[in-house]
């Protein structure tokens, strides 16, 4: 079995871990940086909220990145899993500390319910990036409220999305078991950035595995008030 | 202001980019940090590692050129130099699975991605170092071998703690490979997979249906962990092993080539490969397999000068004799005042000269080779003997070469690949037979040691066949059987005198001697059983 030496070829994979590695490091020195303006500001002063602004901006900017990779990976089938097990809890409440100053700034409370001593299996950054998308997503569509909630049922981790707009159009109620179930019309009908969002949540939810079954998303109005809800069901 | 401080906490931080360190810095001293030190490199942060005990150990993944913080973390384990008490966090820009799939006893503590924030640090520093120190009591325990004691409080914390599971587990299971116990460690691996499926369960099973000797169990494991997840390294690592183990080295070389595709980065898989594909006669594999082991080597402990001189036959083997004697040369100047080193350089000098047509070099080198094995002893490895002695066949010094084979026989006299490729050595030589009369007379003298022993044993004269084994242990380092008999009477002592913790200590370190000996193990095993009870008897 000799192997025959392979062409040059430009590995665009390596290309863009390279680049992402690099643009995390900026974004690190950016939300850093801007972590220490608001230290520095005299401590009865409120912090600014272009600075609140600045920072969700850069957070955005790395969720978009881990959106981007991923969709990149999946497409070539490279993309796995850092599948551990996280306290739930914990994890609810450092999206929602993250996000919880811009939102008040718009006038929406964000909240978070979940039994304390829950943990599961799931792959930490990746879930974030699809929680974080899910949030946008809510905060164009609620009339003042989000809430982040999670069960476990069935063997299987259960996380609702939930706000109290006007809920989700008939058509787009309905499970994504794949990726590919998603329609261009789905897609577009989904405002918020670059309309990838919901394929990206439904990729990640599909990449997590455990035997035989898969996780998926399933969309209803059972948010709070008949609002929508987005529901990741992970096994 | 923060609730909770790092205050009196010995921090490292490494990060090949000074910025990042700074940033790091400023925000764990916002925490109350004072003592925080900085490595700009993996080879800088093992060094620090060596020196000092932090409580913490924030790494990144990628640190440019030279180590990256898997190496960093594998070395430091290695070696060592990183108890379990130490927190150690990897900190990662990008989502790579295969870092994480690596076997249990080389993972972190936890993963932080970037951008790490001072709500990262506030909401998950924190807690990893909470659960760190509710593990903190056992880890302490296992550090100090203190096993038995490991063991009780991992039972005492799964029934107070049962949102800890899991962790505890991974924990009891790195306590019971350690102490060799391979019936729990299976059944505790089958608990934790009656749940779901848990890497490093599942690796943990297959490791020990290996250990068993369970074979075909441990492939058909392995080939569904594989299916299911491509990314798990460690898995193809074993599997190869597997392989190795059911007469396929095929099968094995192909399965290590995929793993190393997925990351190349190992010393041991490189090696592993080229071994695989010179028996496979694959020869241009060898050659880039053995290569990158030497580059890879430079910035690893790991690296030995065999990595050179392979690499070196390798070369000749494909008609490359000039740049086989360059890497030959190379050797001294990468193993500065090692002597085996310096012996093994000579010998394959001379190899690569003989095949260049250059006789009068090539016995020169093996001139100044003797020099250094007459200096410096019986202690060479016996790859580098059995070379030595081949090339003093070569040139008509059979006295000298007698005598080192006697050396190798002695230390290796239960090794049939070494005794074999002694024989084979003096067969291709043209002088067959020969060195079973040194293979003979070395056996022989370790009979005579053994029975010495033992008559020593059954006179109640313990103490005194302790001190004859210790001396032909010190003799034939290397020697198993000398090793195990060591042990023994230790154990012997003890069941004599009752338990004491050193002499546990001291069974302990000659069976550390032969912990992966395959053909020692089951005398290793119930040994160890014996060690075991006295330990606990000890508090130990």
């Amino acid at each position: 079995m000799s192997k025959e030496e392979k062409p040059i070829k430009l590995d665009f994979s390596a290309i863009m871990a390279s680049s992402v590695h690099d643009m995390k490091n900026s974004i690190q020195l950016l939300l850093g940086t801007l972590d220490e303006v608001i230290d520095d500001l005299p401590a009865d002063a409120q912090p600014h909220a272009k600075i609140l602004r600045a920072e969700a901006e850069g957070r955005r900017i790395n969720d978009q990145l881990i959106q981007l990779l991923t969709l990149y990976k999946a497409g070539n089938t490279q993309q796995s899993l850092r599948l551990c097990e996280h306290s739930i809890d914990e994890f609810l409440e450092e999206i929602l500390i993250e996000n919880q100053a811009l939102l008040s700034l718009r006038g929406i409370e964000l909240n978070v319910a979940c039994d304390e001593e829950m943990a599961w299996f799931f792959d930490r950054e990746l879930l974030k990036g699809v929680i974080n998308n899910l949030i946008t997503n809510a905060q164009q569509h609620t009339n003042n409220r989000i809430q982040l909630s999670a069960i476990i049922h069935d063997k299987k981790l259960r996380l609702y999305i939930d706000d109290n707009g006007p809920g989700y159009p008939s058509t787009m109620l309905k499970r994504y078991r794949e990726p590919d179930e998603i329609t261009a019309s789905e897609n577009s009908s989904e405002s918020g950035g670059t309309g990838l969002g919901l394929f990206f949540s439904a990729t990640i939810a599909h990449l997590h595995k455990n035997r035989n079954e898969c996780g998926y998303l399933q969309t209803s109005n059972e948010g709070i008030d008949g609002g929508a809800r987005c529901t990741i069901v992970l096994p | 202001m923060p609730l909770w401080t790092l205050k009196n906490t010995k921090i490292l931080v490494v990060d090949d980019y000074t910025e990042m360190r700074s940033m790091l810095r400023r925000m764990l001293m916002a925490y109350g940090a004072e003592d925080i030190k900085q490595a700009a490199n993996g080879e800088d942060a093992i060094e620090q590692m060596a020196n000092n005990k932090f409580d913490i150990i924030l790494c990144d993944y990628n640190l440019g050129e030279g180590k990256d913080g898997q190496q960093v973390l594998e070395e430091a384990k290695h070696r060592e130099i990183l108890p379990l008490s130490t927190t150690f966090i990897m900190v990662t820009a990008e989502n790579t699975a295969i870092m994480v799939m690596g076997a249990l006893d080389y993972q972190p503590d936890a993963y932080l991605s970037k951008p790490v924030t001072k709500i990262t640090l506030q909401t998950r520093l924190k807690k990893i170092l909470d659960k760190k120190e509710f593990t903190k009591e056992i880890s302490t325990a296992i550090d100090k071998k203190e096993f038995g004691q490991a063991s009780k409080l991992c039972d005492e914390a799964m029934t107070d703690h049962p949102a800890l599971r899991l962790e505890l587990q991974s924990l009891q299971y790195t306590l019971l490979t350690t102490i060799g116990d391979d019936d729990a460690a299976e059944a505790l691996c089958k608990q934790v997979l009656a749940d779901r499926d848990v890497p490093w369960a599942q690796l943990g099973l297959a490791k020990v249906y290996f250990s068993q000797q369970k074979y075909s169990e441990a492939k058909a494991l392995l080939d569904e962990i594989i299916t299911n997840n491509s990314d798990f390294v460690a898995a193809f690592d074993l599997l190869s092993k597997t392989q190795i183990k059911l007469g396929d080295s095929q099968g094995a070389e192909e399965t290590l080539a995929r793993a190393i595709e997925k990351s190349p980065k190992s010393l041991i898989r490189q090696r592993e490969l080229g071994e695989l594909a010179v028996l496979n006669e694959n020869h241009s594999v060898a050659e880039r397999a053995r290569r990158d082991a030497m580059l890879i080597g430079k910035y690893s402990v790991l690296r030995q000068p065999d990595d050179y001189v392979k690499y070196s036959q390798t070369l000749v083997k494909n008609n490359k004799g000039k740049e086989a004697l360059k890497i030959a040369d190379r050797i001294k100047t990468a193993f500065k005042g090692d002597h085996d080193a310096r012996l093994q350089a000579e010998i394959c000098k001379s190899t690569v000269h003989q095949a260049l047509g250059d006789e009068t070099k090539a016995e020169a080198a093996v001139d100044a080779a003797l020099l250094l094995y007459q200096k410096y002893g019986p202690n060479f490895s016996s790859n580098a003997g059995i070379a030595l002695a081949k090339n003093c066949l070569k040139y008509n010094k059979e006295e000298e070469a007698d005598t080192i084979i006697k050396d190798v026989a002695k230390n290796n006299h239960e090794n049939k690949a070494v005794l074999e490729e002694i024989n084979q050595t003096y067969e291709e030589a043209g002088f067959a037979g020969k060195a079973s009369e040194a293979i003979a007379a070395a056996v022989s003298e370790i009979a005579d040691i053994n029975n010495e022993g033992v008559r020593l044993i059954n006179e109640g004269k313990i103490s005194e066949s302790i001190e004859l084994f210790k001396k032909a242990a010190k003799a034939m380092p290397l020697n198993h059987t000398i090793s195990l008999n060591t042990a023994q009477s230790y154990i012997l002592l003890m069941k004599k005198e009752g338990a004491s913790k050193q002499y546990v200590n001291e069974a302990m370190f000659y069976l550390d001697a032969v912990k992966n000996v395959d053909s020692a193990k089951k005398k290793y095993d119930e040994l160890m059983k014996n060690c075991r009870e006295f330990a606990l008897q000890t508090g130990l």
